[in-house]
């Protein structure tokens, strides 16, 4: 404290965010690309990439986070799409759930164990939405996930030395 | 995961939630309110990319140039055609006022542009435009499909190639210089149905004593009725032109027999719809 006349006056404090909310958000950013997804599915686009982007996310990021991201995501693909509003976060959630339960006996990062997950996942939200297996957008969705999945891994390496950097 | 578990189903509930809030049409003025711009973003997005496959279509002109003559010339025979239904139509008009049958009202259009393709198609009409569940949609007298969900703003139109499709339809020649021209009825060939596959139209359900070649006519029956706007199951409306025949599949033991059929609308090229608003 400074001492000016006879009154000590605390120095001015400048408030900065926490480092690891700033972290918390940037992972949230994951949504901006979701959305433009969900335009480009709601428009033209045949293939589920908010599915995968979801699946993903949720095999190489922390659970509530993951099951965050795939409510909103889910939202936004219903509004996207012109489903009932929840319903594709409600499955997008069930899928994320599954994936979690099953890290504990299988590595779900693992990429082999997300694109048969993937490829199944899809096949499953597109029996419910269009009544039948659409397997070719399935096949094409596995073998993105493949490749992300790959990808992932490698930039997780970045994303765990940050962490162990603020201490999460 | 029991740390996990709490987060789940909280979610889950709020997902349930808003299932049923929407199925109940509890939140349509806020869901309106983020759809309204998010349609908008689709429209431009459905235009650039309809610009796009033009582009690319013109590039290979040449290769589809004899596809263009052959279409063509399907295309003069289909208006042939079509002047041979008119002429029935209104043949057919005649006798029902001679014979004091009440006649159906006069079709309303209503206009709509598609702004989602992927999946079902879907359209910038809903609602608060008068739309309702089970309404035909139209394009230049071609069936196109039929509304199965309608929120305030945008409706979903389920397409011929749904799973979901089966119509009954009648099978015509088109006109030739020994068709028996302006006789109603004179050129059905056989009666059958449509049904969809997941991106085909297969044509089920006809005689093996009935005879169908590549080429011709597939169009509505209308033998289901009228279709009813209250959501249950509901008819097509008769005379509209489906597709054309491209491949009679294999003579099998079974009684009937089958044919591929190809949709005279692309969807691809679809930016204007009609509904048929009765």
């Amino acid at each position: 404290m400074k001492v000016i006349g006879a009154r000590k006056v605390k120095p001015h404090k400048i408030w900065r965010a926490p480092r690891a909310y700033k972290y918390y958000m940037k992972s949230y950013l994951i949504l901006l690309p979701i959305f433009l997804f969900a335009l480009f599915q709601g428009a033209f686009l045949p293939l589920n990439l908010v599915l995968l982007t979801v699946l993903v996310w949720t095999a190489l990021r922390p659970p509530k986070e993951s099951l965050l991201i795939a409510f909103f995501a889910g939202l936004l693909l219903d509004l996207g799409k012109g489903y009932l509003l929840g319903f594709s976060s409600f499955a997008f959630l069930v899928f994320s759930f599954t994936l979690i339960s099953y890290s504990h006996r299988f590595d779900s990062s693992h990429p082999l164990f997300l694109t048969v997950f993937v490829f199944i996942s899809s096949n499953l939200y597109s029996l419910v939405t269009n009544h039948f297996f659409n397997w070719p957008e399935g096949l094409v969705l596995a073998i993105l996930a493949l490749i992300f999945g790959f990808l992932g891994k490698f930039f997780l390496v970045e994303i765990d030395k940050e962490k162990i950097k603020l201490k999460i | 995961m029991k740390k996990v578990l709490p987060s789940f189903l909280i979610l889950i509930l709020t997902s349930l939630f808003l299932i049923l809030t929407d199925h109940y049409n509890l939140i349509s003025p806020i869901q309106g309110f983020f759809q309204r711009p998010i349609i908008r973003m689709e429209e431009g997005i459905m235009s650039g990319y309809q610009g796009i496959l033009g582009i690319i279509r013109g590039l290979n002109g040449q290769a589809r140039e004899a596809e263009t003559l052959r279409l063509e010339g399907s295309l003069r025979q289909l208006a042939v055609d079509q002047n041979q239904l008119n002429v029935c139509r209104e043949e057919n008009e005649k006798l029902k006022k001679l014979l004091g049958t009440p006649l159906p009202p006069t079709w309303k259009f209503l206009m709509a542009k598609v702004v989602g393709l992927s999946g079902e198609m879907r359209i910038d009409k809903g609602r608060q435009d008068g739309v309702k569940e089970g309404m035909m949609v139209i394009s230049e007298n071609i069936l196109v499909g039929r509304v199965t969900a309608v929120d305030e703003f945008t409706s979903r139109v389920q397409k011929l190639d749904d799973v979901r499709t089966k119509i009954s339809v009648v099978v015509k020649r088109p006109a030739s210089a020994g068709a028996s021209a302006g006789k109603p009825g004179g050129n059905i060939q056989a009666r059958g149905l449509l049904i969809g596959q997941g991106g085909s139209l297969i044509l089920d359900r006809v005689l093996q004593s009935e005879d169908i070649q590549k080429g011709d006519l597939v169009v509505t029956s209308g033998e289901e009725g009228p279709p009813r706007l209250d959501g249950g199951e509901t008819g097509w409306l008769g005379d509209l032109v489906i597709g054309q025949v491209e491949e009679v599949l294999p003579k099998s033991a079974e009684v009937y027999k089958k044919a591929k059929v190809t949709p005279l609308v692309d969807y691809q090229k679809l930016r204007i719809v009609f509904l048929v608003v009765r």
